[in-house]
């Protein structure tokens, strides 16, 4: 027979509600507000957060950190940071036309 | 025509244009306080954008970036991912303060603090941070007018002199205009500012160097410690890569020039489409600046101050009709912010101190001339610290983020409905630590060297006072009382119906 887990109590419980928990207004269904409801809104922040996480370190300071391969001279440092920028900002515009 | 009296006389006629729109704009304000502070709550898109744009890019973006560049090399282009992580907070979080504040009539940050920790103590730890921090913003932007008008007239006006005329204006504009003669004179500015920059980028670029591409050709040829990280003193660690993202991002939205612009917004869909596309104007006013810095870098390397790249190129190298558009243009940044920082402060001490400890119960009139009577006494404050000795202008505007991020966890509890809740305690207690931290890392001049240095660790200062607050204020709330059930109710209730359209 298949056990449910246990509760989770103290500190570990009070960090699981605050992330987690929606019983504020003591209301069902309890769900989670940091996490998005729909498909949309899950795709627009995974692919906001993967794109984001390109730009930030250790990827820029290691992978992207180089001066060639460039195109028309432009260092490949900037053109791959400007190149994920626009990625962002396609993101953001994608989210608003699809009205997360 | 000499240069200076094209530039001087075009800052002039941009000055003239900003006084002329704020009598236009006091023909129509009602004698209210949200007409006032807040422009009734009716701003449309085109224009909030461009108020939000010119705001968020003050001199800082126009001089003080293409000084960093010119420094630090091409890791200053790290701006790009805090203007992004500027849209989208604006567009997750910046909407929430928008319902909140037009369901339960906010009209600073504080308000909205307050008003769910159930706590005056909040109240005022959050005026005073806001008001603080913000005062460092001023004094970048009239230190950056200053700079404007010395170089403009070639000398000829006293730097001194020069910030107090450009006060003076600000103030002036504000005191006769309110909120509204900044959002109509920033969508001027907004525009103004995005073609001069550009303008001057390009026009610098060819005549110095043959086009862009042909500039970036010689950076590499000649100075390629300037197209790597950590940049050719090293500035740009992993750390602070991740630190100045945040701090430049967060750091400057929490503040309240910025979260009133939220609540001034007409409706949250304009809100959204606002955080989805000013990344663009954001991000792409850094591609000149870029240009500016690098290219000042190969051709005046000995200059000692780099948050004058910029005149000082387009002196000895435009021609002077398009000098004096350009340095209108950046006097149009460095004021768009001010007078933005002047009217938020203004409305921080009028709303959460004066009408709240001091007169209560008052005419909206009264308040109105007393918000008037503090931009006055700002323009005081605004001058005392131009003349100071000052760093680079954008470790000043850093300085200023690190402070304002951290309201960040306090902000995140009310805009994110948990079941467990930050208490008023966690986040006084977190506040506290989080300033406490920003006093030992960043580098506040104390007159003593601290054993870790600036930055520890080549983390930013504003990530570790955000750390020390989030870990205490989290450890505080889960051994003391949140706020009553009932606000939790009201206030979390409006951002669930606001975000999941549900009761």
């Amino acid at each position: 027979m298949r056990r449910s887990a246990p509760p989770a109590s103290g500190a570990k419980r009070w960090l699981l509600d605050l992330l987690l928990g929606s019983d504020t207004m003591n209301e069902p269904p309890r769900r989670p507000r940091f996490l998005p409801r729909t498909r949309d809104g899950w795709i627009a922040t995974v692919a906001f957060g993967a794109v984001f996480l390109l730009a930030m370190p250790p990827v820029s300071h290691t992978l992207l950190n180089r001066i060639e391969p460039s195109v028309f001279g432009l260092p490949f440092l900037y053109l791959a940071l400007f190149g994920v920028y626009a990625a962002l900002i396609a993101v953001l515009i994608w989210a608003w036309r699809r009205g997360v | 025509m000499e240069t200076w009296v094209v530039a001087t006389s075009l800052i002039s006629v941009y000055l003239l244009i900003t006084l002329g729109v704020a009598v236009v704009a006091n023909r129509h304000m009602t004698v209210d306080m949200e007409d006032f502070l807040l422009c009734g709550r009716r701003t449309g898109f085109i224009v909030l954008y461009l108020t939000v744009v010119a705001t968020y890019h003050s001199a800082f973006a126009f001089l003080g970036s293409g000084g960093f560049f010119f420094t630090h090399g091409i890791g200053f282009w790290s701006a790009g991912a805090w203007t992004l992580l500027v849209g989208a907070a604006t567009y997750v979080i910046g909407t929430r303060i928008w319902a909140l504040g037009k369901a339960f009539g906010y009209i600073t940050p504080a308000d909205l603090l307050a008003d769910f920790y159930e706590s005056e103590a909040v109240r005022v730890a959050v005026a005073v941070v806001s008001v603080l921090f913000t005062i460092l913003y001023i004094q970048v932007q009239a230190l950056a007018l200053g700079y404007i008008m010395d170089v403009a007239t070639d000398g000829r006006v006293p730097f001194e002199l020069g910030v107090l005329i450009m006060l003076t204006v600000a103030v002036v504009h504000l005191m006769v205009g309110g909120l509204r003669a900044v959002y109509w004179t920033d969508v001027f500015q907004g525009a103004w500012m995005y073609v001069a920059i550009w303008a001057g980028a390009l026009v610098l670029s060819f005549e110095l160097f043959g086009g862009p591409v042909e500039l970036w050709q010689r950076v590499t040829s000649e100075r390629p410690d300037m197209l790597t990280l950590p940049g050719p003193e090293g500035f740009f660690t992993p750390g602070m890569w991740v630190g100045m993202v945040l701090t430049l991002s967060f750091g400057i939205i929490f503040q309240p020039h910025m979260m009133i612009r939220y609540y001034t917004a007409v409706d949250g869909k304009t809100l959204k489409l606002l955080g989805a596309t000013t990344p663009i104007y954001l991000m792409t006013l850094y591609v000149p600046a870029a240009l500016v810095g690098l290219g000042g870098a190969l051709v005046m390397p000995e200059l000692e101050q780099a948050d004058r790249v910029f005149p000082e190129l387009l002196f000895q190298h435009a021609p002077a009709w398009l000098t004096g558009i350009i340095l209108a243009g950046a006097a149009a940044a460095a004021m768009s912010t001010l007078d933005s920082i002047l009217h938020a402060n203004m409305t921080v001490l009028t709303r959460d101190v004066y009408q709240r400890y001091v007169a209560r119960g008052k005419r909206q009139a009264h308040y109105v001339f007393v918000g008037r009577a503090i931009v006055f006494a700002l323009l005081a404050v605004a001058f005392a610290l131009s003349i100071t000795e000052s760093d680079l202008l954008v470790a000043i505007v850093t300085l200023s983020g690190a402070g304002a991020l951290q309201l960040m966890p306090g902000i995140v509890g009310v805009c994110f409905p948990g079941r467990r809740s930050l208490s008023r305690a966690g986040v006084l207690a977190g506040l506290g630590a989080g300033l406490l931290t920003l006093a030992v890392t960043l580098p506040l001049k104390l007159g003593f060297a601290l054993p870790w240095g600036t930055h520890p660790l080549g983390m930013h200062g504003g990530l570790w006072g955000l750390f020390a607050n989030t870990l205490l204020a989290v450890a505080v709330s889960a051994v003391t009382p949140g706020p009553s059930r009932e606000t939790l109710a009201r206030v979390h209730g409006e951002v669930e119906r606001f975000v999941y359209g549900e009761d």
